[in-house]
């Protein structure tokens, strides 16, 4: 996106969205399949849609609010995804509803520490993996000179969790996930219920 | 002074075969291409003369080939211009000298209807500014629209065979007619499920159209399969093809590749499921991936199709190589004589084998792959029921409709061209007839100007106010323009009940247009009746060809010609012409187009039996209508937002 022309509305354009899809899709030939998933959807969410087939120059710009643009850009990826997943026929209304949710969330990426990344080691290596266990067992699976307490380890496995290497349970339950078989996104919604 | 110019845009179109037609039409061909050859002629404005023309010489460089020019340049006031102007071929020209210097007012021969058109001059500095939309163009899958902008050839020829070719995929295809099918649908029953269902089938073959089209038009307007400078967003496309057809192919197999993988990817066998199930039961999201024409593609790429051109490029450098033909000359990459005689048969067998190993492709990965000719009992099966969904009648699909025989007519751009016109006001007043003077034009050229159309025309092309417009199928009014000053401000549209109605003393002229004829035969019949039979003309803006067909079916002539006129930032050509029967004789025939339309007439009288048969060219008939021509066109090009033989849906 480029030149912001308020602080609520960007300016998208073809070349951005040529740039969007060069970050985001792998290298080498290119996914006709997808990438059309992708234009179709960017442009039905932007509002620029044609009907027919047009043939014309200059390509296109458009002013949009921040929240839009966003979800037009979450949505043509979201498309896209769902295509190479084998998806062809997900209602494109559905997508981008999907997608403005996304887009109107704030998405962090979960970082790791050292302690966590040494406990899914561990786990890992003790063949740990795929069968459900309590903090308890984790902290036991620990070298001794490193086993901290039961709440700790609970900790470092919800972070596992929150960054898709493995999955909750129950109450004191995690599932750790094989090498290779992460979660490739996980959303957490937080918030005051009252 | 001689002018001679050699226009580097006038390179010939390569006119490339669908591969099926019949064999009449394949040796015709040559007179087709020949006439595509043509001089040009350039028209520029001059600030210190009210005439000036710059005459091109043809591209093969005879010197005797001159064309005949009649052109009047009208300057009036500061800026002010208007050019109309007539020209034709003409590689022998007795009536006129062999040399001549230049042109001025005594070596003018004829007269050009440009009489009524000064006293609607417009207001701009430029007769050549462009607009920013001039080189776009819009497909629907009933024909297309364009601005008849005065645009450099090139770029007009590329955004309309761009539009063409989308033409041509839907027409010759299996996915193409079930398409065409439900657009019909659509357009009929706007309120239903076939627009969302035509965007679905849309979005399963639309990399398919594009690629097509991209690259058909590039290679037949003798441009290279790489990025369209300022057309950014068809990039993806151009690259497409040329994972398709490789990138170092000679465009003679360029061109057949990229036909039989189009073709390969549209001949699924989603129209037979659809004629199976039925339409209203038809869901396309149950179409097998490998049934949809992108899908389909995807796999061809997949699949190396392209290592399969070039090993036919390859066996066809080395068998003709060394024929004329082959080698580019100049900037024109590809000879026309590709196409004719041994090469052009040898180009068809070429498609059918690329054909048949993109459908090895296709059905190795699980697809259906429907011969080239095989899909045209379904779609008419699929149109017979298409027609019982939709009582109210449906839109031109292909040319099934408008052929009574049910034959498979190809369309072009006779058949449903929209061309958008900037002259006229955006306002329109309606008020009964009596309420204000109907007359337009000064002393002898005062004149009354009727035209009969339909309510729809009129709504499309303006804003309209005054006096609610009839609740009928067509309406007749009296129109002219009216003046703010030099402003065109509005159109003054009065509403006459019937020929009884009318009183006025001076000649009236009437314009009726076809879709009001289809509409409502028995009141244009005695509109056209009741007026002076040399001063009414049919409008066309309804498929032309099936028509033309139709009218002379029977020994009758269309006698016409065919003209260029410019105006202000518009540019069209008119093909205008009459039905002679003996003892019988037509309104005057008016049948606006483009440069493309008017060469795509060229090669239809030229392959179609039937109107090679029966047009005839008359190269002064402009000069003998030009009692009704300079009215009816003036009203017609400075009055109206869309003409065009597909207007009638706008």
């Amino acid at each position: 996106m480029t030149d912001p022309v308020n602080s609520e509305t960007v300016t998208l354009d073809n070349y951005d969205a040529e740039a969007l899809w060069e970050a985001w899709t792998t290298p080498g030939e290119e996914d006709i399949l997808s990438r059309a998933a992708f234009e179709r959807t960017l442009r039905a969410v932007a509002g620029i849609e044609d009907e027919g087939l047009y043939f014309k120059p200059g390509g296109w710009t458009v002013d949009l609010p921040a929240t839009v643009a966003r979800a037009a850009c979450a949505a043509a990826i979201l498309a896209a995804l769902f295509e190479m997943a084998g998806l062809h026929d997900v209602e494109r209304e559905i997508v981008i509803s999907t997608a403005g949710l996304l887009a109107s969330m704030d998405v962090r990426p979960v970082r790791l520490g050292r302690q966590e990344r040494r406990l899914a080691d561990r786990l890992r290596q003790e063949d740990l993996t795929g069968v459900p266990i309590s903090a308890e067992q984790a902290r036991r699976a620990l070298p001794k000179n490193r086993r901290h307490s039961a709440d700790t380890v609970a900790d470092s496995l919800e972070r596992l969790v929150a960054a898709g290497l493995a999955d909750r349970e129950g109450d004191n339950e995690w599932i750790v996930r094989a090498k290779g078989s992460e979660a490739w996104i996980r959303f957490r919604l937080e918030g005051h219920f009252d | 002074m001689r002018h001679r110019v050699d226009n580097p845009h006038l390179k010939p179109y390569v006119a490339v075969p669908t591969g099926f037609e019949r064999d009449t039409f394949r040796e015709l061909r040559k007179n087709r291409l020949r006439s595509l050859h043509r001089p040009c002629v350039r028209l520029a404005a001059a600030s210190d003369s009210a005439i000036c023309a710059v005459l091109c010489s043809p591209p093969d460089g005879n010197s005797d080939s001159w064309a005949r020019v009649t052109a009047c340049f009208c300057e009036v006031g500061n800026g002010r211009l208007l050019v109309a102007v007539s020209f034709r071929c003409a590689h022998t020209a007795p009536s006129m000298p062999r040399d001549f210097d230049g042109l001025n007012s005594e070596n003018l021969g004829g007269r050009v209807a440009t009489t009524g058109l000064v006293h609607y001059l417009s207001m701009a500095d430029s007769a050549m500014a462009e607009s920013p939309d001039a080189h776009s163009a819009l497909y629907d899958h009933f024909g297309w629209q364009l601005r008849a902008a005065q645009v450099e050839v090139g770029h007009g020829r590329l955004a309309e065979t761009h539009e063409y070719f989308h033409r041509q995929l839907d027409d010759t295809t299996a996915f193409g007619g079930l398409l065409g099918t439900v657009a019909a649908l659509a357009d009929a029953l706007p309120d239903s499920r076939w627009a969302q269902m035509r965007r679905q089938l849309q979005d399963m073959s639309d990399l398919v159209h594009e690629t097509f089209a991209v690259g058909m038009s590039l290679l037949t307007t003798q441009r290279r399969l790489e990025p369209i400078e300022n057309y950014p967003t068809y990039d993806r496309h151009v690259r497409t093809a040329r994972r398709l057809v490789g990138t170092d192919v000679h465009p003679w197999v360029a061109l057949a590749a990229l036909r039989s993988a189009a073709v390969s990817s549209m001949q699924s066998a989603a129209l037979r499921l659809t004629r199976i199930s039925g339409l209203t039961v038809f869901t396309p999201s149950r179409l097998s991936p490998m049934e949809r024409p992108n899908h389909r593609l995807a796999t061809l790429l997949k699949g190396s199709f392209s290592d399969l051109v070039l090993g036919e490029q390859a066996q066809a450098k080395q068998t003709y190589g060394s024929e004329p033909w082959w080698q580019p000359v100049g900037e024109m990459l590809l000879s026309p004589d590709s196409m004719d005689g041994a090469a052009a048969a040898a180009f068809s067998l070429l498609m059918r084998r690329l054909i048949d190993q993109a459908d090895d492709i296709i059905r190795s990965s699980g697809g259906t792959a429907v011969a080239w000719d095989a899909h045209h009992d379904d779609l008419r099966a699929l149109l017979v029921e298409a027609r019982q969904l939709a009582p109210g009648g449906l839109a031109r699909i292909g040319a099934l409709v408008e052929s009574p025989g049910g034959e498979l007519l190809h369309g072009g751009p006779l058949d449903g061209q929209i061309l958008e016109l900037t002259a006229t006001p955006a306002r329109a007043v309606v008020l009964p007839y009596g309420t204000a003077s109907a007359t337009s034009g000064e002393g002898e050229r005062k004149h009354a100007f009727l035209v009969v159309t339909t309510p729809r025309r009129l709504r499309s092309g303006h804003e309209v106010d005054g006096v609610a417009l009839p609740e009928t199928e067509v309406v007749a009014c009296m129109r002219s323009t009216v003046f703010d000053g030099d402003k065109r401000d509005s159109l003054l549209l009065l509403i006459v009940e019937g020929p009884k109605e009318i009183q006025e003393s001076v000649p009236i002229h009437l314009s009726v247009f076809s879709s009001a004829a289809a509409a409502d035969p028995t009141s244009t019949t005695a509109w056209m009746r009741w007026a002076n039979v040399e001063r009414v003309s049919l409008v066309m803006d309804t498929p032309v060809t099936a028509a033309l067909r139709r009218w002379c079916a029977e020994g009758a002539r269309f006698v016409c010609a065919t003209r260029q006129i410019q105006l202000d930032q518009d540019d069209v050509r008119i093909i205008v012409g009459r039905i002679e029967q003996p003892g019988r004789r037509s309104p005057l025939v008016i049948i606006p187009t483009t440069e493309f339309g008017a060469r795509w007439f060229e090669s239809a009288c030229a392959e179609d039996p039937v109107l090679n048969s029966t047009v005839v060219e008359s190269p002064d008939l402009f000069e003998r209508e030009s009692e009704h021509l300079d009215v009816a066109l003036t009203h017609l090009l400075l009055e109206e937002r869309f003409l065009g033989t597909g207007s009638w849906r706008r």
